[in-house]
């Protein structure tokens, strides 16, 4: 994101290389700076030299030798030829004494060490010497002798005049040389310097083409940055979310436009102030303190993987908490650490969220009353309309004329079809809370099959269908399934079909030619079909699409929905196609293991005759109408029926003497079935007695712990007459009491 | 052996006496003459330099030129250092200091005769500065001097 805005500051190579240029040159520039100064000191010296002549004016006090000589010898004629007078004598002593300062000179000043080096020229000014040494005497004598010298003096002086002409010439010569040469050092001096000037000049060149590079350069970053910076800056400020830089002492660097509206503080209020001071709420001052300090410290980690999002609270200018979001980061720079925090105003989502928790709860809530209902339901009323069902039964049983049989027959249809709908209710309310509990027991699919499509003939011809099933694959024998939810599918989808078709055909066909442990179960019509839109919302509780359409359906919507339900619960799938006018299918797949092979599976078939043995039965049932129905059964099958209205009275009377069979209700007042079914098994004359417990809802569980207390056999309460019956002749083949 | 012979030749060729006019100086107020005696009053001092005539490191004695142009009234301009074969010299006054030259009238404490470049010698303290090692201060290092003129 940050490289994408243009960061990158990342130095290209020529940038370093020049970069590294300064330095070179600054090498460059001393080195020859540092020639330039040595020949410069050279040329300098060598000027000086030639300014501080250190030979005075040599040739031409070579030159006032010669005159100097010439004048003595002149002075020494005059004297000869005109003898003493008019000071000559005085002026000859003058002349020579100037000459003799002059030889001196040249015998001993150091300019003219070079000179007297010469070959011939210390004879020379040795001879001029010695002749002047010999003359001295005469010269400081008085005059008459100086006069009667005079003929040794002047050959001397005559001969000293060629030798002086000749050292004069040579020092010309030998110091015309010497200038010659200094002027040519000082030439080369000039020469080298003026020939290092240029590369001194290059360089320098080059040091400023380099330096308007680096210009060029640092510009060009310079604007970059603030193009950055710039960018920068528009996000900061763009930024939905609040962002605040401060320094780990607390001190408020940055804040941004949304900062200044969660925070309600202006920029001017908070650049400078103390973050923790002003904008966090008391309760978390020192934990914010802390995090600070552990900033300045370094021991604050900011994971790599990026700032994790903390649940926070800020502070309000007005004082108000703020429920935030808050994500941190450490940047590191030069004048210490720096902390910057995104700030996201989550109080509306805060408020949005307890709204829903409330929402869900009050759902919640709601759904519980419901299951109360459901609960109260299942107990308070099928138990009277069991009751009620179950003496129409016995009623029917008694001598009626044909009114009274017709209105048996009404009062029976609807007490059952007002059943149907309370275990309807109750069945989906179960599948909806996952509290469906299937048994697993073999089950013989066609038979199962075949006796729910006869149930329902009649129903079918009412409007005129006929109905049929089809069985196609293997029939691999009994599956290991709940026979009473299978049926119950069968029995909705028929249901569902007969209402939705008139004068049509509705097909029921079984086909396991699927993989093994699976079976397809198809219901067809030729009825009015679903519309397409509406195949979604089919399964919902309470949807009867009929009511759409000018045609009176009867039922309260659950069918399809308890199908799916129990369709579900049994791992299965269930998928409907349909075309209005043509007609729906339903095509249902369950998983149904193939059960194993048992040697007994009489229970499931033996249904159809009702002769049984007569038998003495203790019955313990708390309801005085349930004990009423089930003892009328159970004397007209000719069993001799004792009654406890408890279990302590159950146990009571079990103990007096033996019975063939006990039917046990499970929940009474005083003393339950399971306990007291325990208590007949701890001995007395029924400790080997078969036990059936009678029950509303059997679950697995609570079959197990029917079995653990002794009880043989459940029966699913209300009685019926056929369960009742093949119970009764389940003792007869196989109890080992029978032949009481 | 030629050194000792030349001291003895000094010796016996004998230092001008002391009441002699050494040094005649022409200035704004007429001509002034120095002897020996006048010369010492001015307040001689000495200091030891080597010379491109000389061998060694001598020491001369002398009175400041300085002094001398002070005592004559001569302050400004130039004056014109006369030899004794009328060699010239101009020195302006104004490179003059108060320490150099010199008129120096003893070498290594003897008194120069003519054959010595003496009796009176412009004496500068050439080793003490290279700035004093230059053709003009040797040309006017001028010996022999008998005569100082103000120039007009």
């Amino acid at each position: 994101m940050i490289d994408a805005v243009g960061t990158d500051l990342h130095v290209p190579r020529i940038a370093r290389a020049v970069r590294l240029m300064p330095a070179f040159f600054g090498c460059a520039i001393l080195a020859l700076g540092l020639a330039v100064w040595l020949l410069q000191v050279d040329a300098r010296r060598q000027i000086d030299d030639m300014g501080t002549a250190a030979t005075d004016n040599t040739q031409w006090f070579l030159a006032q030798s010669e005159v100097e000589v010439l004048a003595l010898q002149r002075a020494s004629l005059l004297l000869a030829a005109h003898g003493a007078g008019a000071d000559r004598a005085q002026d000859l002593r003058r002349r020579f004494d100037i000459f003799y300062s002059r030889i001196q000179t040249l015998q001993q000043g150091r300019t003219y060490d070079r000179l007297r080096a010469e070959p011939g020229m210390t004879e020379a000014l040795d001879s001029i010497q010695s002749a002047l040494d010999s003359a001295v005497p005469l010269i400081d004598g008085d005059d008459a002798g100086l006069i009667a010298g005079l003929p040794r003096i002047v050959p001397a002086i005559d001969a000293a005049v060629p030798m002086v002409r000749q050292v004069s010439l040579e020092g010309v010569r030998l110091f015309a040389e010497k200038s010659a040469l200094r002027r040519e050092g000082v030439a080369r001096a000039l020469t080298t310097l003026s020939l290092l000037v240029v590369p001194l000049f290059m360089v320098l060149t080059g040091s400023v083409v380099v330096l308007a590079a680096m210009v060029r350069t640092a510009g060009d970053r310079n604007r970059r940055i603030a193009a950055v910076s710039n960018r920068l800056h528009s996000l900061f400020e763009a930024s939905i979310d609040a962002i605040l830089v401060a320094r780990p002492d607390g001190r408020i660097l940055g804040f941004n436009a949304a900062a200044q509206r969660i925070y309600g503080y202006d920029r001017a209020e908070v650049v400078g102030a103390d973050v923790v001071d002003l904008l966090t709420p008391h309760d978390r001052r020192a934990k914010v303190r802390e995090v600070l300090a552990g900033v300045q410290d370094g021991t604050t980690r900011v994971s790599e993987t990026g700032p994790d999002i903390l649940q926070s609270t800020a502070r309000h200018k007005s004082g108000r908490i703020i429920p935030v979001e808050l994500s941190m980061s450490v940047s590191r720079g030069e004048d210490g650490p720096l902390v910057v925090a995104f700030v996201r105003d989550v109080s509306r989502r805060a408020a949005e969220e307890a709204e829903l928790i409330d929402a869900r709860d009050r759902a919640v809530a709601g759904e519980q009353a419901k299951t109360r209902m459901i609960a109260v339901m299942s107990h308070e009323m099928r138990t009277p309309l069991n009751g009620i069902l179950g003496l129409l039964d016995l009623l029917g049983l008694t001598e009626l004329d044909d009114r009274q049989r017709q209105y048996l027959a009404a009062m029976e249809h609807s007490g059952r079809m007002l059943l149907g709908h309370v275990n309807d209710v109750l069945d989906t309310s179960r599948a909806r809370s996952g509290q469906l509990v299937l048994a697993q027991y073999p089950v013989d699919l066609r038979a199962l099959v075949d006796s729910a499509v006869l149930g329902m003939q009649e129903q079918a011809h009412a409007a005129g269908n006929r109905l049929v099933t089809m069985y196609s694959g293997d029939d691999h024998g009994p599956v290991l399934g709940d026979a009473a939810r299978l049926e119950q599918i069968v029995v909705n989808l028929v249901g569902n079909a007969i209402k939705f078709t008139e004068n049509g055909q509705i097909t029921v066909t079984v086909d396991r030619a699927g993989p093994q442990g699976s079976v397809d179960l198809c219901v067809t019509d030729t009825g009015i079909g679903i519309p397409a839109g509406d195949l979604d919302r089919i399964f919902d509780a309470f949807v009867t699409l009929g009511s759409t359409f000018d045609r009176k359906v009867e039922g309260t919507g659950l069918g399809l929905s308890i199908v799916k339900g129990l369709v579900d619960a049994m791992g299965g799938q269930i998928a409907v196609s349909s075309e209005p006018g043509r007609g729906t299918a339903f095509r249902v797949t369950l998983p149904l293991q193939v059960a194993p092979v048992l040697a007994d599976t009489a229970p499931q078939v033996a249904v159809a005759s009702d002769s049984c043995p007569a038998l003495s039965i203790l019955m313990v049932e708390d309801n005085a109408i349930n004990r009423l129905v089930a003892r009328e059964m159970l004397r007209r099958q000719g069993c001799e029926v004792t009654e406890a209205e408890d279990g302590l009275a159950g146990v009571a009377a079990a103990g007096q003497r033996r019975f063939d069979l006990i039917l046990m209700d499970i929940s009474m007042p005083r003393l339950n079935g399971i306990e007291a079914a325990r208590r007949i098994r701890a001995g007395g004359p029924n400790r080997d007695s078969p036990i059936v417990a009678l029950t509303a809802h059997a679950m697995p569980e609570d079959l197990e712990s029917f079995r653990q207390a002794g009880m043989d056999q459940s029966l699913v309460k209300p009685l019926s007459r056929a369960a009742l019956t093949a119970v009764l002749q389940s003792m007869r083949p196989s109890g080992p009491l029978s032949e009481v | 052996m030629k050194i000792a012979a030349l001291f003895l030749l000094l010796a016996l060729a004998g230092p001008a006496l002391a009441d002699d006019p050494l040094l005649t100086v022409e200035g704004p107020d007429g001509t002034r003459t120095y002897d020996q005696a006048a010369l010492q009053a001015l307040g001689p001092v000495s200091f030891a330099t080597s010379t491109i005539w000389t061998e060694g490191q001598p020491t001369f004695t002398g009175v400041p030129l300085q002094a001398i142009l002070t005592d004559a009234g001569i302050d400004a301009g130039t004056v014109s250092a006369v030899a004794i074969n009328d060699y010239a010299v101009q020195i302006p006054v104004d490179e003059v200091t108060a320490d150099y030259p010199i008129v120096a009238f003893q070498q290594d404490g003897q008194a120069m005769s003519v054959r010595d470049k003496g009796p009176l010698w412009v004496i500068y303290p050439y080793d003490s500065d290279p700035d004093l090692q230059s053709e003009v201060i040797y040309s006017r290092s001028i010996w022999q001097l008998v005569r100082i003129e103000a120039a007009r």
